[in-house]
């Protein structure tokens, strides 16, 4: 064995981290190979092809108008890839008579498939959104449409509210029977999070204080995830002129917050991952 | 027979419905008390609904026993009845993700490739499986569960949806395997003229419990496996 590898590595957890990294490869090699994201990923090119198109429209404002949509088609596609796969993996599971139970068979737990699961999932389609930000990247460098440096932490954001999507959506996948109900029910909750921080503000109002509803919406807001803390919002333009900053300690608090929300998600996933009797 | 590899005592399995106020409870199977000795085939025997595919998955720790005891030191290999491979893998990649414990990591790749010159599943090793017959998928499944050499190997309804020199070949891998690599087998299904030509002893389930457990000698006799089925099930 490498000695770096004895140092990071305990050999009593070698065999779970092996465990987790088949599940993850598992994962990547078919998500790879499916057709469905592939096609999301042509599709959105396609798209950033046509937003190219449509700059013309947009005087003056062309680069403006192009990193805008580039974004939106990027968090639209994600949120697609990610519940797409989530889904697809998971459901293909829990009949009788798959993978999941010859990998039982052989001593893998339950916990390191999720884990394995999620990975693979949050891998394939973060390579999928990067590929498809080093087009915009490119057709911005051929257009000569700057890039300022803040679009980078928009990036990362962009990345942890995919994470945390695919955390809710592990949960949500685990708990409906239904690929309607999973889809409503986690667009449903992925619109809620860009809500949630309003709400807590809301809430947090004098005049609310002591109010029937918001012994409600405060509970709810704590149990939704929250997009304010995973995005720069309208603040942008902001930025980019200076007027307000983004710190590091801002962008501390987003994984922070991202790491925990997953780690919460995933043990509730864990524990109600059952196995078909 | 050179020892024991399960043995199963009173082992009951009530599976829980859930409902609005009290999950409904279901037997699954009641009192199973028998063992499978080492080297043996044993075949489990009995109407569709019997509980064959709930022992399997009992011995396997698939599924939690309601109460009764099972001990089983060795490790399985199982073929699950209805098995779905990723159709978009390679039969080497599915073999490959599957052997989490290879016997020794330089020999990982030979021991795949073992599993499928057994199989005869080394011409199409590199075709994806969504393109694969009932047969050889099935053989896949077979190549999968000896992969590691286990011990045991616990079958549900193995030859179910094959046609007949599907059947024929599978039922001679397993003698095969039983007898040159010395596997005991324990495989479920409801076709007596499958369990009869291969199995040392038989296991009638009916109703959820262990009618009789037969031997070879009392069906080679004046009595046919299927007569006693039917005496035991009716």
């Amino acid at each position: 064995m490498k000695p770096w590898k004895i140092c990071l590595l305990p050999q009593s957890l070698n065999p779970m981290f092996k465990n987790i990294k088949t599940i993850t490869f598992l994962t990547i090699t078919e998500e790879m190979r499916s057709r469905v994201l592939a096609s999301f990923f042509l599709f959105s090119v396609f798209s950033l092809y046509l937003g190219l198109v449509l700059t013309r429209l947009a005087i003056e404002f062309e680069a403006r108008f192009f990193r805008d949509l580039s974004f939106a088609l990027l968090d639209i596609f994600g949120l697609a890839m990610v519940l797409t796969s989530t889904y697809r993996v998971l459901r293909q599971d829990v009949g009788k008579g798959s993978m999941v139970e010859l990998f039982l068979v052989r001593g893998l737990k339950p916990w390191q498939y999720l884990v394995g699961r999620y990975l693979g999932v949050i891998l394939t389609v973060s390579l999928a959104i990067l590929m498809m930000a080093v087009v915009s990247l490119a057709i911005c460098l051929m257009r000569n449409f700057t890039l300022p440096s803040i679009y980078g932490v928009e990036f990362i954001l962009l990345l942890l509210r995919l994470l945390v999507t695919a955390g809710f959506g592990f949960l949500i996948a685990l708990w409906t029977h239904s690929q309607a109900n999973f889809f409503v029910s986690s667009l449903l909750v992925y619109l809620s999070a860009y809500a949630a921080g309003p709400l807590r503000a809301l809430a947090q109002l004098p005049q609310q204080q002591g109010r029937l509803m918001n012994f409600l919406i405060k509970p709810i807001t704590y149990l939704l995830p929250n997009f304010d803390l995973l995005s720069l919002g309208d603040s942008v333009d902001a930025i980019v002129y200076g007027v307000h900053g983004y710190s590091w300690g801002n962008l501390g608090i987003a994984c922070g917050y991202s790491f925990v929300f997953c780690s919460i998600a995933l043990s509730l996933a864990c524990l109600s991952f059952k196995r078909p009797e | 027979m050179l020892g024991m590899i399960a043995k199963l005592t009173k082992l009951t399995k009530i599976y829980e419905q859930p409902a609005l106020l009290r999950p409904k409870k279901i037997p699954g199977v009641e009192n199973l008390s028998f063992t499978i000795e080492k080297g043996e085939i044993f075949g489990l025997l009995g109407l569709n609904g019997a509980g064959k595919t709930t022992t399997l998955r009992l011995i396997l720790g698939l599924i939690e026993s309601t109460s009764g005891q099972l001990e089983r030191g060795v490790t399985a290999g199982y073929l699950p009845e209805n098995i779905n491979f990723p159709p978009q893998l390679t039969p080497v990649e599915i073999l490959k993700y599957l052997n989490l414990t290879p016997r020794s990591r330089q020999n990982a790749e030979s021991e795949i490739q073992e599993v499928l010159d057994i199989t005869g599943l080394s011409s199409v090793s590199r075709r994806r499986v969504g393109g694969f017959s009932k047969g050889m998928t099935q053989r896949l499944g077979i190549a999968q569960a000896i992969l590691g050499r286990p011990e045991f190997l616990v079958l549900d309804e193995p030859t179910s949806g094959l046609d007949p020199l599907g059947t024929i070949e599978m039922r001679k891998l397993f003698l095969r395997l039983n007898e040159d690599f010395k596997m005991t087998i324990l495989f479920s299904s409801h076709i007596i003229s499958e369990v009869e030509k291969i199995s040392h002893r038989v296991g009638i389930l009916a109703n959820r419990s262990l009618a009789r457990i037969l031997t070879k000698q009392e069906w080679t006799g004046s009595e046919t496996l299927e007569n006693l089925f039917i005496a035991a099930v009716t």
